[in-house]
């Protein structure tokens, strides 16, 4: 059999197979691991009296996991379900001056990839886009996102009402990726330390 | 110009060079000649293979052996059909893995070791494509990187087209995008510099070559990484096609995003020996779909005198769980040289630990 026909025969497979599983996989069963190609600019922004910052890597336990899926109403995506990671910042006299989550969620064309601030009163000081390939652009516009700032990590659950804001596949993607962070952390760093 | 051999495998890597594609992926290995040819030469430039392996073991031991930082690994594996209508190869073009451990004191991230192990050329050869260990300075305003790591040049240090089908031309006027050496590179508000002394060896080890002087300055958004540009220079002795070369280049890059689409291109000027070498590259991605994208690109070296047009489409789906991307790519060569078809599987997994 010619190389060329090997490689069709192999790929009208895969292909075949893919469509028949297309309604379990198309639904966000994508690998969601947030990669933060750039943290130091946008920490800057967000935290102008920054001096450095230290990468936290939690694992997540089934128990708390469960958890996290309860309060959320929703399974965690793949690649989001093992282990949660955020940033502490320091100020020059090294005390702890609030954290960073970098977070991403699906959106209709790939993953909108964005990260907020939490101030040390767990409030959301700013919230940026990193990356996004959607096509409406309602989620980018500074309306919507200053409606995120002073939001706490006690308000997740009034997220949805609190912003106002044409419901697109963008903006829902937003609102409930940092929804998910809010839980997870209050889930795994306040109450873990309390 | 040090000229270390000539036989059939120096000519077929000429060859490549002008038709292109492939060319643009210089078979590291068939640097080093055969025993009879210059051997002072030889035994001077002769890779030190054995090095890169002791090191990414003893990197492999350093990852596994603590567990308080944090631990990326990723692997994946790009398989490929191409044909130039005349010939055919359907090879694994590489297996890749690589991890990425960080080292945090009280305040900070400290250290960063990475590497990346990559069986290419149908698990023919396993290369350190890059192992380095980074020192990271406060908020990263500056850090120095040691070891094998990606050159501060053109589109190379924000864009990687080791598994994509077109490379940009920055890696095709080297020869390589990795080398050995020391790099200083950091942040100062929205701009972002790198200066590297290396070794001009790219993927091998060697003794006293070089050396390679590179730096570039760029500059890129913050609220929105919507646009970055770069000049970049670079001045050296470099191992290309069995041969040592002095160049001297210039580049400018820049890529840009805006909603679905994303436009990357790159040029270079300069001299290779005292031939001028010129080149521009211009790549466009853009999803046409949710799940796939149209990719077209053009590229120039004046070298190999060829014009390349490509086109190809890239889908995107998910098979138990493991991110797999479906790539065809179709290269027209203006100038009368091979035309290029590339069908592509690439699948990749990663997990933070």
């Amino acid at each position: 059999m010619s190389l060329p026909l090997r490689f069709i025969i192999i790929l009208a497979g895969i292909f075949n197979f893919q469509l028949c599983q297309w309604h379990r996989f198309a639904n966000g069963q994508e690998l969601y691991i947030c990669v933060w190609r750039n943290p130091e600019r946008t920490m800057s922004k967000i935290f102008p009296d920054a001096f450095d910052y230290k990468t936290v890597t939690i694992k997540i336990p089934d128990e708390k996991r469960k958890v996290i899926e309860k309060r959320l109403g929703s399974k965690l995506l793949p690649g989001q379900r093992e282990v949660f990671s955020y940033y502490e910042l320091y100020n020059e006299e090294k005390r702890l001056i609030g954290y960073i989550l970098a977070a991403n969620q699906k959106g209709e064309y790939g993953a909108i990839e964005f990260v907020f601030g939490l101030d040390k009163e767990l409030k959301i000081k700013s919230i940026y886009i990193q990356r996004a390939r959607e096509r409406e652009q309602e989620f980018k516009k500074k309306e919507f996102l200053n409606q995120f700032k002073g939001i706490g990590i006690k308000d997740e659950g009034k997220l949805e009402k609190k912003i106002l804001a044409r419901k697109t596949s963008g903006t829902q993607a937003v609102i409930t990726g940092v929804r998910k962070e809010l839980v997870a952390f209050e889930e795994l760093v306040v109450k873990s330390n309390k | 110009m040090a000229r270390l051999k000539n036989n059939d495998r120096g000519k077929r890597s000429e060859k490549n060079v002008v038709n292109g594609f492939r060319s643009w992926r210089p078979v590291r290995s068939s640097v080093f000649g055969p025993k009879n040819r210059d051997q002072k030469l030889y035994r001077r430039l002769r890779p030190q293979t054995n090095y890169s392996f002791v090191l990414a073991s003893f990197f492999l031991l350093l990852l596994t052996s603590q567990n308080q930082g944090a631990l990326s690994v990723t692997a994946d594996l790009d398989t490929r059909y191409r044909t130039d209508f005349k010939e055919q190869e359907f090879l694994i073009q590489g297996l890749g893995l690589s991890a990425r451990q960080i080292f945090s004191d009280r305040i900070g991230d400290r250290l960063l070791l990475f590497f990346f192990l990559n069986w290419q050329q149908g698990f023919k050869e396993l290369k350190v494509d890059q192992v380095n260990l980074l020192y990271k300075g406060p908020l990263g305003k500056w850090q120095w990187t040691f070891g094998r790591y990606r050159l501060p040049f053109g589109l190379l240090p924000n864009y990687s087209t080791k598994r994509l089908l077109f490379p940009v031309i920055s890696e095709a006027a080297l020869g390589t995008d990795v080398d050995n050496g020391v790099m200083l590179s950091g942040l100062i508000g929205d701009f972002d510099y790198g200066a590297s002394l290396s070794q001009g060896a790219g993927m091998e080890w060697t003794k006293k070559v070089g050396p390679l002087l590179a730096f570039r300055l760029g500059h890129q958004n913050v609220e929105f990484e919507e646009f970055r540009f770069g000049l970049s220079g670079l001045w050296g002795k470099v191992i290309m096609d069995e041969t040592l070369h002095l160049i001297r280049l210039l580049s400018f890059d820049l890529i840009k995003y805006f909603g679905p689409g994303v436009l990357r291109s790159e040029g270079v000027i300069g001299k290779k020996e005292e031939k001028v070498l010129s080149g521009i590259f211009g790549g466009f991605d853009y999803a046409i779909l949710p799940r796939t994208d149209l990719n077209l690109g053009i590229g120039y070296l004046n070298l190999g005198k060829e014009v390349t047009i490509t086109g190809g489409l890239t889908y995107n789906i998910t098979i138990f769980g493991l991110p797999t991307q479906f790539r065809i790519g179709q290269k027209f060569n203006l100038r009368g040289g091979e035309n290029e078809f590339t069908a592509q599987i690439y699948n990749y997994l990663s997990r933070n630990f």
